[in-house]
């Protein structure tokens, strides 16, 4: 009886003492020369257990690394035996460490195997005694509100949306400032929402969200300026901006699923109105295509989410907690998830081929709609994919690394020869997106520490130079009448000084040395050859047809022959408000150009964070 | 009978319907049946808040029930008491503004309106066959008469036609699948009715009823289903929708809606539910047929009433993916969705009888300009239709949410093709966007056809910003609340 007590005691604890159990096939019924899995990943703790496939006579020994062939005195199963079983020594699994081993009598055949013993690594969580992240959702809602309450002036809205933005500016600074290159989470808060379900709001910045929080942070007071002469409601319109702006921060700094869903969605409603109200003249078919496609992708994406939650036991949709056991999931079950977040992210990217609903919403969609849809918003997609779906879902990004490689080349190929071809010039713009956003995504396929921080820093240079080429495009509509780029010419003899701030963004947005979008570019494609060799060759040549459609539009608008098509004594200098915007911008591309490392160094912590979690380093 | 207390708002129904008479007796004045039916209704919500927020106050034992022979008092019945009082208040305010003082019978119209708000209130307490098909006849007999109130008119009576002989037919179908129930079990209470299936599964009843079960199911849910109008029953609901007077519409899509819904949850989720293997597959291929043939018919309809009466088909669809998934937190997102919806829809129709009444008409079209003619009734509008399609953070999203979280729990759990249902559920949304977006476009992109000035009911905006509170604001933010109700709501009635 005392016996059988013992026994169940010891059967109770068996499971809280013990970790998880591997098992390593030594010969399969296929190859009998092998060990399979060959790489094991397991645990401290975790117990392994060789099991002989019957055949050929093998055992198991150590060896000092994987090159050598001899036993070295280290653990070993004993004389070549054929079928049965051993259990490797927990001890030897105690500790981080790699195990190398060989079947002696095969070990000429590359008959080895290793078992490489890795902790979960630890992410640091830094809770701030200020709450910075609230302030970013908080304060361009109050300035919403307070915007709204002046909606019959006509001045107050603006000064008031500036002021605001401003504000928010600042705020977004500090977060930067204080993330700094630290490792893991920083500044973070937490508010139970619905604890039901394990939903918070979950808010905390690091080195991939404080380079975001701050593109969001600058492009908000410059599409204020460039809007302030908007003559249709322009109360609503500043509304829908800065709420516009409390969603994209959401997306930026949330860490829970079920939270960043909703910012996400939310997102959608103020840029609907904005292409829908103040848009060109095909606008109610672009926002409506708009809506519909980026909504139904997100669903496909909340599928993903749900899944995620419930695999991980429907205890709590943080990413954090559900990335911590990316090892329980299966490697089936990563490919799906993977494919259906992928789906969610790239249409939003927008990758070919679910482009084509962003040149429709470019082309409609105001001035300042097309900044903070080119600026901040296609920048979610990449953001969720880093975010949300890499460091949970690592196999399944791996699987899916070919799909991303041929989509990026696709989308920077196709990009940019359909940008080539544009008359327009916004649409000329929008393609040019697609075709940067596919260096960003070639970036994240390499899975290389240097390719994330090229994709991540391209996110940023393209966030700010895109929206200095819409503002081209804008003051070409407001100042000569039209964007058509056969009707224009000689453009530069009658406004020179904006002529030149055009010959600059157009410069820097084809990737000239020295300014930001270059040091994107460069990294992206050193990652590249390094994981994938030669087939650098086409998104190279990608670069050469981009240079091309940015210099043969600028040779055709701005220089030549002065256009006969349009009146050129109508043509003026852009006006400060016009002209202010731009210039910052062309100093932050410069300035980021010239001190990569006051991003890059930020960005590469969080990435080697990121690849660190997925195991891949 | 200290616990008569307890009936107050069925008291004050009864009470009102013997008094609006009374009072056209009494005084031609019209306004004083609106009066009437406003207080009494105002009284009978007021008293189902406190009692379910302060049930100290009435010495109400809320965990313990109130149980008469025939009626019950719990969570779940209360829950569904304010809804439908609520409904029936906002119905009775915006009527004043709907028909002008010389609508003849409006005295008449109240009586109806209070005796079919007594009907659901019957059924939300029902505990056995009889009561509820007591109710639910009640509640349908008045609103046939309303549904034809403006005999002048021929879209009215022609509505009315239909909904009577349709409403008769499936009373009907329910009436044998209940007597073939009470052939085999000899009861006809739900405990009594339950006990006996429990029986059946646990093999302490010995015989074949298989096929009986089977047979009754399907006729109470045919029955049934008129009433919540699934496909295929539903081809009555956009006629009549459409040619009813938009606030008895309005009672319809909210109220008598989730009247239909209790229904179906206390006969199917507590009575039957160890038979459950008989009707779930059925009831699973009615919820996805429902919701896709709503939504699909729902893109080319020209009339709004025609529009959301389709879409209603479709929510009807989403709700009942819970039932066959049958658990606790899959029928609190039902019961959720069915509350937000009535808020939903019932916020929508309110507009949509507003624009009627003040002649701007029925057809989309005549929403073009609308948010220049009215920024808040656009935006309620608005608001109301997003929460139907499910997009954050509105209340629609939220509920939605719950039904289809419950449901792919319990299909993870359970039986995968439940699962199924909850993509279909989802896919289906994603369908359902185009046409609410198109009342969206039509109040935003468009001028308005006509520039004559348009004068809005005072009623209708103080609804319509109280709408956009609750929907926008309220929910989301206090959505755990939501979700507790609901539960409580859910063991109330799960464990009978």
């Amino acid at each position: 009886m005392r016996y059988f007590f013992a026994l169940l005691l010891v059967i109770l604890l068996l499971p809280v003492a013990s970790g998880e159990d591997h098992t390593v096939m030594v010969g399969t019924e296929s190859d009998t020369y092998v060990f399979s899995p060959a790489v094991l990943k397991i645990s401290p703790g975790d117990n392994v257990t060789f099991l002989w496939t019957p055949g050929m006579p093998h055992n198991v020994a150590e060896v000092e690394n994987s090159e050598s062939l001899t036993y070295n005195d280290g653990f070993r199963s004993g004389e070549p035996q054929d079928g049965g079983e051993w259990a490797l020594p927990s001890n030897l699994t105690a500790e981080d460490g790699t195990l190398y081993y060989v079947c002696e009598p095969h070990a000429g055949m590359k008959m080895r195997g290793e078992i490489i013993i890795q902790s979960a690594p630890e992410i640091a969580m830094e809770f701030g005694d200020f709450p910075w992240l609230s302030y970013l959702l908080v304060f361009p809602l109050i300035g919403a509100l307070w915007t709204f309450g002046f909606r019959e002036n006509t001045n107050a809205p603006r000064i008031i949306a500036l002021f605001t933005t401003l504000f928010t500016l600042i705020i977004s600074i500090i977060v930067f400032v204080k993330t700094g290159n630290k490792s893991g989470y920083s500044l973070m808060e937490q508010y139970d929402w619905a604890p039901n379900f394990g939903i918070s709001l979950l808010l905390g910045v690091d080195g991939l969200s404080s380079p975001m929080v701050l593109l969001t942070g600058i492009i908000g007071p410059l599409t204020v300026i460039f809007a302030w002469h908007e003559k249709e409601k322009p109360a609503l319109f500043f509304v829908l901006l800065l709420v516009m702006q409390t969603a994209l921060f959401g997306v930026f700094i949330t860490l829970d699923y079920f939270v960043f869903y909703i910012f996400w969605e939310i997102v959608l409603i103020p840029m609907f109105f904005l292409i829908a109200i103040w848009g060109g003249d095909n606008r109610r078919y672009a926002s409506i295509k708009f809506f519909i496609y980026t909504f139904t992708a997100s669903l496909v994406m909340l599928i993903g989410f749900m899944a995620l939650y419930f695999e991980t036991g429907g205890e709590t949709f943080s990413m954090i907690e559900i990335a911590k056991q990316n090892g329980n999931f299966s490697e089936d079950f990563q490919k799906w998830v993977f494919a259906a977040l992928f789906i969610g992210f790239a249409v939003k990217i927008p990758s070919v081929p679910w482009h084509t609903w962003l040149p429709d919403a470019h082309v409609e969609a105001p001035t300042a709609g097309s900044i903070l849809l080119a600026g901040v918003m296609l920048k979610m997609g990449l953001y969720g994919l880093i975010r949300a779906a890499l460091p949970v879902v690592p196999l399944g990004a791996e699987y899916f690394v070919p799909v991303m490689v041929v989509l990026a080349i696709v989308s920077i190929l196709y990009g940019a020869a359909l940008s080539l071809g544009q008359t327009d010039l916004k649409k000329l713009v929008a393609y040019s997106s697609v075709s940067h956003m596919g260096v960003a995504l070639l970036g994240v396929a390499t899975m290389t520490e240097l390719g994330l921080a090229g994709a991540v820093f391209m996110m940023f240079a393209h966030g700010i130079l895109s929206p200095a080429m819409f503002m081209v495009a804008g003051v070409l509509l407001h100042q000569v009448g039209t964007r058509d780029i056969p009707k224009l010419g000689g453009l530069a003899k009658h406004q020179p000084n904006t002529a030149g701030i055009f010959v600059v963004i157009f410069l820097g947005s084809l990737g000239l040395p020295g300014m930001a979008v270059f040091v994107a570019e460069l990294a992206v494609f050193i990652a590249f050859f390094q994981s994938h060799g030669y087939w650098l060759l086409l998104p190279i040549f990608g670069m050469v047809l981009t240079a091309g459609y940015h210099l043969w539009a600028l040779q055709r608008a701005v220089f030549g022959v002065d256009s006969e098509q349009i009146d050129m004594s109508d043509v003026h200098e852009a006006p400060w408000y016009e002209m202010y915007p731009m210039f910052s911008i062309i100093l932050l591309a410069v300035f980021f150009g010239i001190f990569p490392h006051y991003l890059m160094d930020p960005i590469s912590v969080a990435c080697y964070d990121i690849l660190n979690f997925m195991g891949a380093i | 009978m200290d616990d008569s207390i307890f009936f107050l708002p069925e008291i004050l129904m009864v009470v009102s319907i013997i008094g609006i008479p009374a009072l056209y007796i009494l005084t031609e004045n019209n306004k004083s049946y609106s009066i009437c039916s406003n207080i009494s209704l105002g009284f009978a919500f007021m008293f189902l808040v406190l009692s379910w927020y302060y049930p100290d106050f009435l010495s109400l034992d809320k965990s313990g029930l109130v149980s008469y022979d025939h009626f019950r008092v719990d969570d779940f019945s209360q829950l569904f008491k304010i809804i439908f009082v609520l409904t029936a208040l906002v119905v009775s305010i915006v009527s004043t503004s709907y028909f002008d003082d010389e609508e003849p019978h409006q005295a008449e119209y109240y009586t109806l309106l209070l005796s079919s708000t007594l009907g659901m209130l019957v059924v939300a307490s029902a505990t056995d066959f009889l009561t509820l098909f007591l109710g639910i006849e009640i509640s349908a007999f008045s609103s046939y008469a309303m549904v034809a109130f403006r005999k002048q008119d021929d879209k009215s009576t022609e509505a009315g036609a239909k909904y009577l002989l349709i409403g008769a037919f499936s009373s009907g179908l329910t009436l044998y699948g209940i007597s073939l129930l009470y052939a085999i079990t000899g009861s006809l209470t739900f405990d009594g009715v339950s006990s006996f299936m429990h029986g059946i599964s646990n093999g302490v009843v010995v015989g074949d009823f298989t096929e009986v079960i089977f047979i009754s199911c399907l006729f109470i849910m045919a029955g049934l289903g008129f009433k919540i109008a699934v496909v295929p029953f539903h081809a009555w609901a956009p006629d009549v929708y459409q040619g009813a007077p938009t606030p008895v519409t309005t009672l319809l899509a909210a109220a008598s809606k989730a009247m239909g819904f209790i229904a179906v949850f206390r006969v199917f989720a507590f009575t039957l539910e160890s038979v459950s293997e008989e009707w779930k597959l059925v009831l699973g291929i009615i919820a996805l047929a429902s919701m896709t043939v709503g939504n699909l018919a729902a893109i080319s309809q020209k009339d709004i009433g025609r529009m959301l009466a389709y879409s209603s088909i479709a929510q009807a669809g989403y709700i009942m993916i819970a039932i066959p998934a049958l658990t606790e937190e899959a029928m609190s997102g039902a019961i959720a969705h069915t509350l937000v919806h009535a808020f939903m829809k019932g916020g929508a129709f309110v507009i949509v009888g507003c624009i009627g009444a003040v002649g701007l008409g029925y057809n989309l079209e005549s929403y073009k300009g609308l948010a220049k003619r009215s920024p808040l009734l656009a935006l309620s509008m608005t608001v109301c239709l997003l929460s139907l399609v499910g997009i954050p953070p509105f209340a629609g999203f939220i509920s939605k949410f719950f039904l289809f979280y419950g449901t792919l729990q319990a299909g993870l759990a359970g039986e995968s093709w439940i699962i199924a249902l909850v993509i279909g559920g989802i896919l289906n949304s994603a369908l359902s966007l185009y046409y609410y977006l198109k009342v969206i476009r039509y109040m935003y992109l468009y001028d308005p056809e006509d520039s004559g000035e348009v004068e809005f009911p005072n009623s209708v905006r103080y609804i319509s910003f109280g709408v956009i509170l609750l929907l926008a604001v309220f929910f989301p933010l206090y959505w755990e609340s939501l979700f507790e109700l609901c539960k409580e709501a859910s063991i109330a009635l799960i464990n009978g």
